[in-house]
This record gives structure tokens, sequence and C-alpha cells, in this order.
């Protein structure tokens, strides 16, 4: 907080130049994707980026909201593993059970993960590795191993549903990040926790309950798992107890993309979005190129080295 | 004004951390309407006692008592509930959210539904802002705010609330004249609404313009209560460090040698503009100047910190290039940086190891440490600049900051800096420890080093320099040889012209 004046110069140039950088990358990916591919710019190809971002997409509002927060959960992606086998082993009783039953035990996944943070005060990087072992293998346990079948049809044909020739989970994933903009924006909890990123010991002596914020924080964050859970098992049809592996990273890599400080107090949810979006585009026109998919995670590890790299460099 | 019934009444507080006693049997009243000065060395306790009567810290016995009846606090947020205040000497500050809602982060301006009233907020933190006579935009974020607007921010946020009880914890350290005058404005005028006001401060000279009672605290207890037109400064000193000061500064006259550093138009854009200068051996070269008038960055730029971008720099007769601290060090230069916390020392590792970090750096081609003969250096360096501690393992963020200053300062010692490059050393540092940091200066110089000294305290800068150079807006524009200026001399060069047109203006 207290650089000296010449390096906050420096941030000053570089925020007022960084709120156009974003769109600006987003803009220069469509039209690269456009003129190398023509079959980029097509209803059925968005259609595609959408539904195949849409589980990361959903899962990167709640990882933003973490980030923000100072923090990072690490274990969203074994929570999803472990809705998915929830659900899928509930539904045949009843649907209503499986999908309340499902969010209930994400929700309390998150509340676990925010009281052991504050309780212990380890760091939530340490905290989360944790339990996304412990979690992956609870989903493992449930499921014996295996996969779950029982999933109704008519809960999986959610994912293929197309409203106006858009599909279900873009209006979806647009709601959740509408949602979690206001959230942040306007609500008290919201402010709390970018005030809580900001300096969580200032915000204490401004009589923030820093602990409160931080298990609001992951409870929330286990709230949005669980849902992004239920879109995951509604597009594989069945309780995955190994799948989602790596949803995590997807969910970081959107929200850094997106300009997420890793040290909190900074970040917006629409630029999750757009860095999702940047992401997805990627990967798909590697895919229209026919290129090797063991060779995109090379393309993604360069664009998050250039996209942070030209934040954090210091003139 | 000292009529006020008491409104905060501490009795025999005392507090314990992990083998430390910081406080004890501590007594406090504060009456309404009245501005109650705490004094003490670093380390005396001031910090810890205002965080028990905020409810920061928990007391291990004593009572509190808000308006004769007995208080017991939790957090902040009781303290606050109760009216209590405080302005923290740590800017206690969001750096990434904005102006407006750092000043209303306890209690932000809602709509009906609840949510959060962004243009109700920031049209409120303009008036406050407004009253207080500052330019800052409510929708700035902090961070990239100056230091001095910083601590604006954290003022008008604790006035924003009502308040009983308004602690300022050194709010003088990084104001400038104006800033302070209306500082001291805007007390005066609490006084009248009856707030009852505590007011730490190491300038001793603000506890009579401001104050109506004065406490001092040594070694964590409360060693006089006095009405301020009772006392006199020496009396304040004594009480403060427990002995009588003979002196405030100290300086030997060492002969001046050849020139050992010459900088010609040195440039670097934006902070440093044409700046000539010579320093000799065994002499205090002093700069003078307002806080934004490019000292800092002078210092850097000679150390290799900042990159210069035209100019020359000349050191021990032969011409430099620093890319980095690294060949500064090399050439033998040391820079005891303004901000101590984060620059000069590593606060979490201990004096031996900061000590030895200077050794370290020159070391060249040797891949392993032999920490005997490392920490062996480390000791003699701690006993020679007399560092306070219990042991050379402790960490150097439990020390005091004028003992933090002192291991900076050893570490350049280890690494055989002939040219100590010192900005700001002795801010925030109490009265005692300041004379030490004196005479280590007067002792290097005898030992042939010599001395760039940046301070903001003009007769600390007047009475130890040699020479001085003002700067303002990034440009040397005087220099005066020891003893031949006075300070509104000094100051009418300090002072940037166009402030001065527009103060005529105004």
């Amino acid at each position: 907080m207290f650089k000296e004046q010449a390096q906050m110069k420096d941030k000053v140039r570089f925020s007022s130049s960084s709120s156009m950088l974003l769109p600006l990358v987003f803009i220069i990916v469509v039209i690269a994707c456009a003129a190398v591919s023509p079959m980029f710019f097509t209803a059925e190809n968005f259609r595609n980026i959408i539904v195949g971002s849409a589980t990361f997409g959903i899962l990167a509002c709640g990882m933003t909201v973490v980030l923000v927060s100072g923090e990072i959960d690490l274990s969203v992606g074994s929570q999803i593993a472990l809705t998915s086998v929830v659900m899928a082993t509930l539904a045949p009783k009843s649907l209503t059970l499986a999908i309340i039953g499902s969010l209930f035990v994400s929700l309390c996944i998150g509340l676990i993960n925010g009281i052991l943070l504050t309780k212990t005060k380890m760091p939530s990087f340490v905290l989360t590795l944790s339990t996304m072992g412990i979690v992956r293998s609870l989903a493992l346990v449930i499921a014996n191993g295996q996969p779950v079948y029982g999933v109704p049809r008519s809960f999986a044909n959610l994912s293929n549903a197309v409203v106006g020739n858009v599909p279900l989970v873009a209006y979806a994933m647009i709601v959740m990040y509408l949602l979690t903009w206001f959230f942040l924006k306007y609500t008290t909890l919201g402010r709390s926790i970018y005030a809580v990123g900001s300096n969580s010991e200032s915000a204490r002596l401004s009589g923030i309950n820093v602990n409160r914020v931080k298990i609001a924080t992951y409870a929330i964050s286990g709230f949005v798992a669980g849902l992004a859970g239920l879109f995951y098992t509604s597009y594989v049809t069945l309780g995955l107890p190994d799948g989602a592996v790596d949803y995590e990273t997807q969910a970081i890599t959107a929200a850094i993309i997106g300009g997420t400080s890793f040290f909190g107090g900074e970040g917006k949810v629409f630029n999750t979005f757009l860095g999702l979006f940047i992401v997805g585009m990627v990967k798909n026109i590697l895919n229209l190129m026919g290129v090797s998919p063991f060779v995109q995670p090379i393309a993604i590890g360069v664009l998050i080295i250039i996209a942070v790299g030209v934040r954090t460099r210091k003139s | 004004m000292n009529n006020g019934k008491t409104i905060l009444e501490m009795e025999r507080i005392t507090k314990e951390f992990p083998g430390v006693k910081a406080l004890k049997n501590v007594d406090l009243k504060v009456r309404a309407g009245e501005v109650h000065c705490l004094v003490g060395e670093n380390g005396a306790g001031k910090s810890t006692l205002i965080k028990i009567m905020t409810g920061a810290h928990s007391k291990s016995s004593g009572q509190i008592r808000v308006n004769g009846i007995p208080v017991e606090m939790n957090g902040p947020q009781d303290g606050k509930k109760l009216g209590i205040r405080a302005i923290y000497q740590e800017l206690d500050l969001l750096p990434t959210l904005t102006v407006a809602e750092n000043i209303f982060v306890e209690d932000i301006p809602k709509t009906k539904l609840g949510l959060v009233n962004w243009s109700k907020m920031n049209l409120k933190a303009q008036e406050l802002l407004r009253t207080f006579g500052v330019q800052i935009e409510p929708k700035a974020l902090v961070k990239d705010l100056t230091v001095a607007e910083q601590q604006i921010v954290t003022i008008v946020k604790a006035l924003s609330q009502d308040s009983k009880i308004l602690i300022m914890d050194e709010p003088s350290a990084v104001l400038t004249g104006s800033e302070l005058e209306r500082l001291f404005g805007i007390i005066r005028e609490l006084q009248k609404q009856g707030v009852g006001i505590i007011y730490i401060t190491h300038r001793l000279v603000e506890v009579f313009e401001i104050g109506d009672t004065v406490t001092v605290l040594r070694d964590g207890e409360n060693i006089a209560t006095a009405k301020v037109e009772d006392v006199t400064m020496e009396q304040l000193i004594t009480w403060m460090v427990g002995r009588e000061l003979g002196e405030q500064f100290y300086k030997e006259t060492v002969d001046i040698g050849d020139i050992v550093l010459e900088a010609k138009n040195l440039t670097v854009t934006g902070q440093v503009k044409n700046v000539s200068l010579q320093l000799h051996e065994g002499e205090i070269l002093g700069i003078a100047g307002l806080v934004g008038a490019g000292r800092t960055e002078l210092l850097k730029s000679i150390f290799g910190q900042y990159q210069v971008d035209s100019g020359s720099l000349v050191v021990f007769g032969e011409e430099c290039h620093f890319t980095s601290p690294r060949d500064g060090i090399a050439k033998g230069l040391g820079l005891v940086p303004e901000d101590r916390k984060n620059e000069g020392a590593v606060l979490c590792r201990s004096i031996e190891e900061n000590i030895s970090l200077g050794v370290l750096v020159k070391r060249k081609f040797k891949f392993l440490v032999h920490f005997p003969k490392l920490f062996q250096k480390a000791v003699e360096l701690a006993n020679y600049v007399a560092i306070r501690c219990h042991s050379l393992k402790q960490e150097v963020g439990t020390l005091s900051g004028g003992n933090q200053q002192k291991t900076v300062l050893a570490k350049w010692l280890a690494s055989e800096s002939k040219i100590l490059l010192l900005d700001e050393p002795t801010r925030g540092i109490d009265v005692g420890s300041k004379l030490e940091f004196y005479k280590l200066m007067a002792e290097m110089v005898r030992a042939k080093k010599s001395i760039i000294l940046v301070s903001s305290e003009l007769p600390e800068l007047m009475a130890l320099s040699d020479r001085i150079l003002v700067m303002s807006n990034s440009q040397v524009r005087k220099e005066f040889l020891a003893g031949e200026a006075t300070q509104e001399e000094i100051l009418e060069y300090a002072i940037p012209q166009e402030l001065k047109e527009s103060v005529r203006a105004s």
C-alpha cells in the first residue's frame, strides 16, 4: 500500500489502460479466429463454445468471489464430482430430493472449508488442496469407483434444451453472471468480500466480521460448485466420481485472465466472463484447425502468461 | 475546555503478550472536549493502550469505564458502539477499494431495498472531503492516492461517524504544514462539540499547540499526566526517556576529504531533473525539500534502483552506469530507505540474518555459506550499533523502529559501504534513539565514510549537515553551507513556484 509515488503513477497509468485491455483482447481473438476459420463465426459453433464452457463458466463465478476475498478454493472440481454422484444416487428416489440434496451437500462442504479456514488460519491453498482430495475420495467411496447410472432422461435433456435457438445453459450462465455481479457490487456482503480481500486487518478494524465473511465466501463457492455440478450431471448424464478433474484450474484460469487479482480485493465477474470466452474461443479455434488436443494446454498456458504478464510487468 | 465531564476512564490496565508486559497498571482519563496528548518513546505502549481502548486488543486486567459504566470490549465493533474510534498509524485503509467506500465501510449508505447506494455514497463522500478542503475524487482507488491523501481519507473516515472519543495515532507523520493546520482546525471544532480526543505524536511541539492534557508513557507505565500549561518541553522529554537529555542533536567536525561521488545532470524521466551534486569524504550532505520533491527518487537513482536516463555519475573517480542496486552496492553504496518495513529490513527474519545480507551480496563466486563466521560479523556489528534485543535470533519485525533502523544500518556496515544514503532515517523513531542514531552517523563520518541525508525535519537536517541542497519539483534549487541558512530561507526554495502562486491567488 505504501509504494512510492513513482510506482503509484505507473499503477494509475496501468489501471486506466487495463480496463480497455481485456475487451480489446477479446475482440482481437474474435477477429483472429474468424479470419483463420470460416466455420468459426457460425451460430452452431458459438453454441458449441457456450455449451462447452458452461460448467467452467458457472464455477468461475464462485471462484471469482473466492479470489476477490483473497483466498482460493481448489476443492470445487471434486465437489462437482461428489454432487454428480449424490445427484445420480438420489435421483431414482426423487428428482427434487436429488437436486436439493446435492446442492445441500456442496453448500455444507463450502461451509466446512470456510469454518476450517477461519479456525485453523491455515493458507486456503493448503486447506482446499486437502479437501480437494477428501471430497474426491468421498465421491469415489460412495460410488464405489463406478459411474452411477440413474439420472433421468428428463434431467439429462436439460443440457440439450434450446430456447429460441439459444441453449438453456447459456441463459443459466448469463443469469449466474448477472447475479454474481449484482451480489458483488450492490450487497453489503459483496462489498465486505472486497474489503476483506483488500486488507483483512483494516477490514477487521473497520468492524467487519472477517471470519463470517470468509465462511460466507466459501459457502457461496460450495453452492455455486453444486449448481455447476448439476449442469455437469445433466451434460454427462451420469454420476461420475472421477469426473470434472481439473475444473478448478479452468475456473481459476478464466478469472485470472479476466484480471482478478491473486492477492484479493480486485476482480470483476464480467471480466471473468470475457476471460472464460477468450479461453473457450482459443480452444475452439484450435479444434477447428485440427490441432492436437495435447497441444491446447500449451496455448492456454502461453495465453495466461501473456495476459497476466502484461498486467504485472512494471514499466 | 477542561471542564467537561469524564467520558472515558481506564484504570490499572495491564496487557501481557507472550513474554512481554506491554502495559503495567496504566491509568488514563479523558474528558469531553479535551485534547489529551499521549507521548512516549517507541515501544512505550501507546499503540497497545489505544488498541485496548478501541477493543482491537483485549486487556489482561484492569477496568474501562465509559460515562462511569464499566464496559467489556471483545472486538473493534464493541468500541465503535460505544463511540470510540481510532485513526491508526498504519493507515488502516482498503487499498483496492474506492475512497468513498473506505470512508463509509462501516456504515454503507443503502437504498430502501438494503442495497449499496453508490450515488449517495459518492455524493456524501464528496461533501465530507470538501469540508476538509481537499480535492480527492471519491471514485478513485485508495492505492492510487499519495500517502498524505490516504492519511486524509482515514481522518475523513473517522469524522464521518459520530464519535465520543476520537483517537489519532500520529496523524501528523505524513501531513504537510497546511494539511496539519486544517487538521488542527477540525480538532478544535470537534472539541467544541464535546468530543474527547486522544492525540498521539512524536512531535512534542504539537502537544503545546493543540493539547490540553498530556500523559507520558514509558516502558508500559504511566509516568505522568499533567496539564499542558504546567509542563515544559524539557520536562516532557525527561519523562519520556527517563533521564535528562542534554542535547537534541549530535555532530562532530571532521576533516572533509576529496570528492567521492559526483553526479552531473542526473535525469530520470518524471522523477529527477538535471541534478548535479558532489559528495566529499567525511561529509554529510543534507537534502531538504517537501514530500514529492524528488529526494527519495534522487537517492534511488544514485543507488541504482532507478535507471538513469541521462547525465553521469562518478563514484570514487570512476564513471558508473548502475543497472540495479547490486551495482551500486558493489561500488560501496548503501541505502537506508524511507520505507523501512518494506524496503529496508526483512521483518520476518532474524537480526543476524538481516545484517548478514550485507556480507552475502558482496560475495562473489562463493557457493557455500560459513554461518559461524557470517554471524560472528553480525554480532560485532550489532554490538557496534547497539541494537537492543533479547537475542540476535529475534525477528526484526519485533524490534522498535529505532532498532530496526540500526539493523538496516548495520547491514550496510557489513557490506563495507563507504557512501551511505539515508532517507528519513529518524522518522517515527523516539527522541532517545534519534540521538543514538546521530552519534552513529558521526562515527561513520569519522571513519571516512560519506553520507547523503534526506530529512523532512529541518532542525535535524540543519544541525547535522555540512551542506544542504534544497530540492523542489525534482530539481535542486539552491545550495547552502552549514549554518548559512535559516529554516525560512530553506523553505523559500523548497516550496514549488506554482504552489506559491496558487496560494497568492486564493
